[in-house]
């Protein structure tokens, strides 16, 4: 019995190519891919834009002149203690409405501000500083609307005052000049 | 096996050469994971607006502030406010300095026109860093 084994070359070279197809293919599938839709943060980063520009505009003194008090800065100034600030809720609402050209039905942006002051410490020392913060401000009429709601992006802005806000007393903000910072969260309702 | 025919053998090795090719080329691949970082995702991280908002703040009262009659308390004021604001709610360390130790020792930099304070902003959030350097005119110009 005469085998034929004229083939061999060919056999090998088919095992060669095998191993290597199997060796790539199993490299490829076991490569990890963390796959993120290219548009998943558009809108988010388009809504932190919006209220950075919103804060800015309001902060702008009408005079554009420094240490001028700007709307926002009397708005924190006049704040009545206790209660949402009415003025700032509508004409941060206005801005928000008018940046998107929305109208109220389809409009399902929500805000939540917060003011946070520096408090010196009772020595010199400056690690006794504290922060005492309050709520500025919200945009939503129900309750229901503050507690469900999709992630809020955080814009913030430095507000110069020229003394301290009259509606608070003098534990919970230093007198003179200073600078306070607005946090403002805006989501989707 | 002498009866083999082995004229194609250029064609074989440039097959197999093929093989390899694809094979570093899977490689590349299984080193390189793609982690999801989005164009907006990065416009969203950069804090150009916390800069923008500190340095026009700085450059607004930065002109004044040294004709104040009391500079340093007013100074110390902003920067203490800066400082523990950006630190616990922007999770960023801010700093500045006016006039610092050389301009003090030196006098400040002047022309025929202006004194100019030197005003350093330093801002650090852990992926990006900013440093900068602006002279300032003092407000009240010479000889008006």
């Amino acid at each position: 019995m005469v085998m034929n084994d004229e083939g061999q070359l060919y056999t090998i070279e088919g095992i060669t190519a095998g191993v290597i197809m199997l060796v790539t293919a199993f490299t490829i599938f076991n490569t990890g891919i963390v796959y993120t839709p290219g548009d998943a943060h558009i809108t988010d980063m388009q809504i932190q834009q919006l209220g950075y520009d919103a804060l800015q505009m309001m902060d702008t003194p009408a005079d554009s002149s420094p240490l001028s008090v700007s709307p926002l800065a009397s708005m924190v100034l006049n704040k009545h203690k206790g209660m949402s600030d009415t003025e700032f809720n509508s004409a941060f609402s206005e801005y928000l409405k008018a940046e998107t050209g929305t109208t109220d039905i389809v409009n399902s942006l929500e805000f939540n501000a917060t003011v946070y002051n520096r408090v010196k410490g009772n020595t010199v020392n400056p690690e006794d500083d504290y922060i005492h913060s309050y709520h500025f401000s919200n945009s939503a009429q129900y309750e229901e609307s503050q507690l469900t709601r999709e992630p809020a992006i955080s814009v913030t802005r430095y507000v110069w005052l020229p003394s301290s806000p009259g509606g608070y007393g003098a534990d919970e903000y230093d007198g003179g000049e200073q600078l306070v910072l607005l946090e403002v969260l805006i989501w989707r309702r | 096996m002498e009866t083999l025919n082995d004229e194609g053998q250029w064609i074989v090795m440039m097959g197999f050469l093929v093989a390899i090719g694809m094979f570093v080329l899977a490689i590349i691949v299984s080193q390189a994971p793609l982690v999801g970082q989005t164009t907006a995702e990065s416009v969203m991280e950069f804090p150009k607006n916390e800069i923008q908002d500190i340095r026009g703040k700085l450059v607004s009262m930065g002109s004044t502030l040294p004709g104040d009659p009391n500079p340093n308390i007013l100074q110390n004021r902003f920067r203490g406010d800066i400082a523990l604001l950006s630190m616990s709610r922007n999770n960023a360390i801010t700093n500045y300095s006016i006039d610092g130790s050389y301009w003090v020792e030196n006098g400040t930099y002047s022309d025929i026109f202006y004194n100019y304070h030197q005003i350093d902003i330093h801002y650090n959030n852990g992926v990006t860093e900013y440093s900068e350097s602006l002279l300032l005119p003092q407000w009240d110009p010479k000889g008006v």
